[in-house]
């Protein structure tokens, strides 16, 4: 089964308690997306492109304030990913072992906060990516850390 | 964990397998509490400036690394291996502890006004040329002051380092002062300076011998006694009441011995003939013991008119 949660284009998205089951890992086949002011909470997701996603909206790319927090993420190339101006993941269990890339991409934006992720990245690229943030937190998180999905 | 291109960050309690990076002109970033394999600054891409205005303070990691990265300060941490190096200028190495290091855990290369500052370092060396310090490459202007080194950690193998400080023969101007790591190494000698860098030391202690009297051939009363061991740096002589006729040469003789500490001849500090100020020189022997003495012996003093009003001035430095 495969679904995919698509709210590129809303303008503010809640996506709360939501399973994504076995989505497969093709370019551009995300599991969840969130547009601008989207939140995306106790969510499981397994497989994605991106697992949790908050990406252009409506060639508004940096307009947007997320929260991804609380969520169980594994298996996607890239687990969490955000392009917005002010971002927040916090409290994710996120799990990814062969090709898989980051477990957090923020790209770019004027505020990010990556806090108390647990998460488990094995021969993938960097856990944590920040890449153009004007000011960012980055506090106690734990990189090898078997959250123990089953 | 790779922070690429950002501002004004903290990075706090994070554990971290393998690295984190701060890179591509990062500015105002402090990063602390954390456990990782090794964090670094630096100009990673090759195309880019490192990072500016970093603070690593209190981290644990194997290793930190500062490359082609200003203004970038390692505090408090615990690691096996610290190093500034290419073109990290006006960085600051303080307080680390290193508990492990093996080779020269604190490496200086090719930056300019480094300081390494306080630092504890247990270890041992692999070769004849390790040290605690390396300066190498065109460092300039290292500064390496009251750092420790306590000999190898209990049930490490090896030997112990072999010396305090290696400075590369293309390096300039170090600036050392007291640092203490003579009574641990086990060879020596305590600067390995492998070219001819002039070093300034910053714990120079200054004693004056003062004769009144016109000098006679003979050695002056007074002693000055050494607590510690010292290493004489240089030695310079004044006559108030120059020598006519021919110079006043002086010498220092050590514990009453009969041989001075000058042996070559024209390295005797002098006042020439008709001259007041004499000259600075470097003695052939240079280590005094703690609880040896030195005395001024005149061994010549003008033949017309005897020098007078004479003081001969010691600069040295303690050796722990």
């Amino acid at each position: 089964m495969s679904i995919i949660i698509d709210g590129t284009d809303a303008d503010h998205i809640q996506v709360r308690n939501v399973l994504v089951e076995n989505n497969s890992s093709t370019l551009g086949d995300h599991s969840i997306v969130v547009g601008n002011r989207g939140e995306v909470l106790n969510c499981e997701v397994d497989g994605g492109d991106y697992g949790i996603a908050a990406i252009d909206s409506a060639g508004e790319s940096r307009v947007g304030s997320i929260m991804i927090q609380g969520n169980r993420v594994r298996n996607a190339r890239t687990s969490v990913y955000s392009e917005k101006e002010d971002t927040t993941v916090s409290d994710n269990d996120l799990f990814m072992e062969g090709s898989s890339e980051y477990s957090v991409f923020i790209d770019g934006g004027d505020r990010a906060v990556v806090a108390d992720n647990r998460i488990y990245n094995i021969n993938g690229d960097d856990a944590i990516y920040l890449k153009d943030v004007t000011v960012f937190t980055v506090v106690g998180n734990i990189d090898g850390y078997d959250p123990g999905f089953g | 964990m790779l922070i690429d291109g950002c501002t004004q960050g903290v990075i706090s309690g994070n554990t971290v397998n393998d690295e984190i990076l701060i890179t591509n002109e990062a500015d105002d970033i402090l990063i602390t509490g954390n456990r990782a394999e090794t964090i670094r600054v630096a100009d990673a891409v090759g195309q880019y400036s490192g990072a500016v205005l970093a603070t690593i303070i209190a981290n644990k990691a194997v290793q930190i690394v500062v490359d082609n990265s200003t203004r970038v300060h390692i505090l408090d941490n615990e690691a096996t291996w610290l190093s500034a190096v290419a073109g990290s200028d006006w960085c600051v190495i303080k307080g680390n502890i290193l508990p492990y290091a093996s080779g020269i855990p604190i490496w200086v290369e090719d930056s300019d006004d480094v300081q390494v500052l306080d630092n504890d370092v247990w270890g041992y060396g692999f070769g004849s040329s390790d040290a605690v310090v390396g300066v190498a490459g065109t460092s300039a202007r290292t500064r390496i002051e009251r750092n420790r080194y306590h000999g190898k950690s209990p049930g490490q193998a090896g030997t112990a380092h072999n010396h305090g400080v290696q400075i590369a023969a293309t390096a300039s101007a170090p600036i050392i002062g007291w640092n203490d790591w003579n009574r641990h190494l086990a060879a020596g000698p305590e600067i390995e300076n492998l070219g001819s860098a002039s070093i300034e030391w910053t714990d120079v202690q200054e004693v004056d011998f003062v004769h009144y009297p016109d000098a006679e051939v003979a050695e002056s009363p007074i002693r000055k006694y050494f607590a510690t061991d010292v290493e004489i740096i240089s030695v310079f002589i004044v006559a108030n009441d120059g020598p006519v006729g021919a110079d006043l040469i002086a010498n220092l003789h050590k514990d009453g011995s009969g041989t001075g500490i000058f042996t070559t001849a024209p390295n005797k500090p002098t006042v020439a003939d008709g001259s007041n100020e004499g000259s600075t020189t470097v003695p052939d022997v240079t280590s005094v013991a703690a609880g040896s003495y030195l005395k001024v012996k005149f061994e010549q003093i003008g033949s017309t008119t005897p020098g007078g009003a004479v003081t001969v001035l010691l600069r040295y430095r303690r050796i722990f």
